[in-house]
């Protein structure tokens, strides 16, 4: 290549990383908050299972004792 | 017979309510003699910082800088005070008793904030004049006088619906350094300018009025929004 | 409220929910398109000049070719979509201030939490930018500074949250700091017309500098960023929701 074309994209090469590093940030710190908001969701319907869980358990104690009274 | 019951006036209510913090504060001076020391304590930080320059150095271009930055630090003192006081004494559960537009209430506190601050920069900038100006500043030096008004007008307006909020939390302190610098800044930055160029000489002109114009108009908005604001704030 | 207002309002909210997943595919369909425009469709920038002119393609060049200011169609979709977010923050804030409910509060909340990753992706791609561009991490240059102050305002506003305990109380805090917040938002976008500076130049003139082809993936990025937010905001609402509903149950059980 001649010279004047070379200084024509000099500067490509060199930014290119610079160029992929922004857009992968960006993309990173989205999919960093969906995978934070999916970690609680999944935590809150642990906590779910667990409320249903009990939920059961006391209706068996009531029907329990409305079946003896 | 009717009973004719006068409700004060809105100015006097204002009067009532400064006096009050104007009263307290001259029987004990307990807050402004404590603020004037922390201000003269943090120029001898200053001392200490900058006894390493060579004697070539200009000090007189940051001068507006470091002049500002001992205010801000001594207005986030004061600030705390003023509030800790109303919460301590239970004043502020009585002044909401009163049957008065909460509003006023902004406005008294912040008055009697400026009217501190006023009184802690006439003694902070001698002070620093005589320790670090020893270059002689230019000769529009007295300019700087608007910005320091225009400056502690919007440290008070805003410094005082931050306190409000801030007296009710958690990290009381440090709670009102987090959320005030970030809003003080742009009024900081401009209060800079003006007085560096005021200090330094050069094109006064054109940036002296263009930053003053900045922090008045910065002023006015932050102190609608506080004047509007302060009513939910402090029945929260 | 009338029952009529409560099933309208809750048909809403319904709709908006089933239509959430949608937008947000269409909002990343849009974004890869303006990414891959950004990349085939703009002409690149003319940096500096160069000793020669060369004919490429169709053109006589005679200045560097930037690369570097391809971040700069995703970088301004984002930062738009951060100035919007805290607006409807704001706009919440004062919803609550006006009526004291809570949903009002904690709409507010998580437009907050999506303004704060737009703000973050913003730093990020901005600081890459200045990285290569300036050779620089940091300048003190107008708008990075109130943009970084900005990104200090939304930090307190989570620090305000998390500092006070009473439910009503942290709200009314909350929606005053948003509304205050606000107002920076404006400094931020206008900063560059009042103080000129090197680094950001004007966009939305009247004769605006930018080419059709130049437009294009840009506004196809915004429009896909304003998707992906509204889709997300819609889905981190469900999730704050559904925590709602658990410490009501929680409170029931415990009983």
């Amino acid at each position: 290549m001649n010279t004047v074309l070379e200084q024509i994209y000099a500067t490509i090469l060199p930014s290119a990383p610079f160029v992929i590093a922004a857009y992968a940030l960006m993309w990173c710190a989205l999919v960093v908050y969906v995978i934070y908001m999916t970690v609680k969701l999944k935590r809150t319907e642990a906590q779910m299972a667990v409320m249903e869980e009990s939920l059961k358990k006391i209706d068996a104690e009531k029907n329990n004792a409305s079946d003896r009274a | 017979m009717a009973i004719e019951i006068q409700t004060p006036s809105t100015w006097q209510q204002y009067r009532t309510l400064l006096g009050k913090d104007l009263r307290r504060e001259f029987r004990t001076r307990e807050m402004l003699t404590s603020m004037g020391m922390y201000a003269l304590l943090v120029l001898v930080v200053y001392g200490a910082a900058l006894s390493q320059t060579s004697h070539s150095f200009d000090i007189l271009q940051m001068s507006g800088g470091l002049l500002w930055a001992v205010i801000i630090f001594t207005s986030l003192l004061g600030l705390n005070r003023s509030f800790a006081h109303e919460k301590e004494n239970g004043c502020l559960d009585g002044l909401l008793l009163v049957p008065l537009d909460r509003s006023v209430i902004f406005l008294a506190k912040a008055t009697s904030n400026f009217l501190f601050m006023i009184v802690v920069e006439l003694i902070t900038v001698p002070l620093f004049a005589f320790f670090f100006l020893s270059t002689s500043p230019a000769d529009t030096w007295p300019l700087i006088i608007t910005p320091l008004l225009i400056g502690t007008v919007g440290i008070a307006g805003i410094g005082t619906l931050l306190s409000t909020i801030t007296v009710n939390t958690r990290g009381k302190d440090v709670l009102l350094a987090v959320l005030f610098i970030p809003l003080i800044f742009p009024l900081l930055y401009a209060c800079v300018s003006a007085t560096t160029v005021a200090l330094v000489g050069g094109d006064v002109e054109a940036i002296y009025m263009n930053a003053l114009l900045l922090a008045g108009g910065y002023d006015v908005v932050m102190l609608l929004l506080s004047w509007v604001l302060y009513d939910f704030v402090v029945s929260a | 409220m009338t029952q009529q207002m409560k099933r309208a309002r809750e048909s809403a909210g319904a709709r908006c929910d089933r239509y959430a997943p949608l937008i947000l595919g269409i909002g990343a369909i849009l974004s890869t398109l303006g990414f891959i425009l950004a990349f085939t469709l703009a002409a690149p920038v003319n940096g500096a000049a160069v000793d020669g002119t060369e004919l490429i393609g169709d053109q006589m060049v005679s200045n560097q070719l930037l690369f570097s200011q391809k971040i700069f169609y995703f970088h301004m979709p984002v930062a738009i979509t951060s100035f919007v977010a805290i607006g409807v923050a704001a706009f919440y804030g004062i919803r609550f201030l006006m009526t004291h409910r809570a949903c009002y509060d904690m709409r507010g909340r998580v437009a907050s939490e999506i303004a704060l990753v737009f703000v973050i992706m913003v730093m990020c791609s901005g600081e890459m930018w200045e990285r290569f561009e300036w050779g620089v991490w940091w300048t003190w240059e107008p708008r990075l500074t109130t943009y970084f102050i900005l990104m200090l305002l939304v930090f307190g506003y989570f620090i305000l949250r998390a500092a006070v305990d009473d439910p009503e109380r942290r709200a009314t805090y909350a929606s005053v700091f948003s509304i205050v917040t606000f107002v920076d938002v404006p400094i931020c976008f206008m900063i560059t017309r009042l103080v000129p500076s090197g680094v950001h130049p004007t966009i939305f003139r009247s004769d605006s500098g930018l080419s059709p082809d130049m437009l294009i993936p840009l506004l196809l990025a915004m429009f896909g960023m304003f998707c992906i937010a509204f889709g997300v905001y819609r889905l981190r609402l469900r999730c704050a929701q559904l925590d709602v509903r658990l410490e009501a149950l929680k409170e029931r059980l415990d009983d």
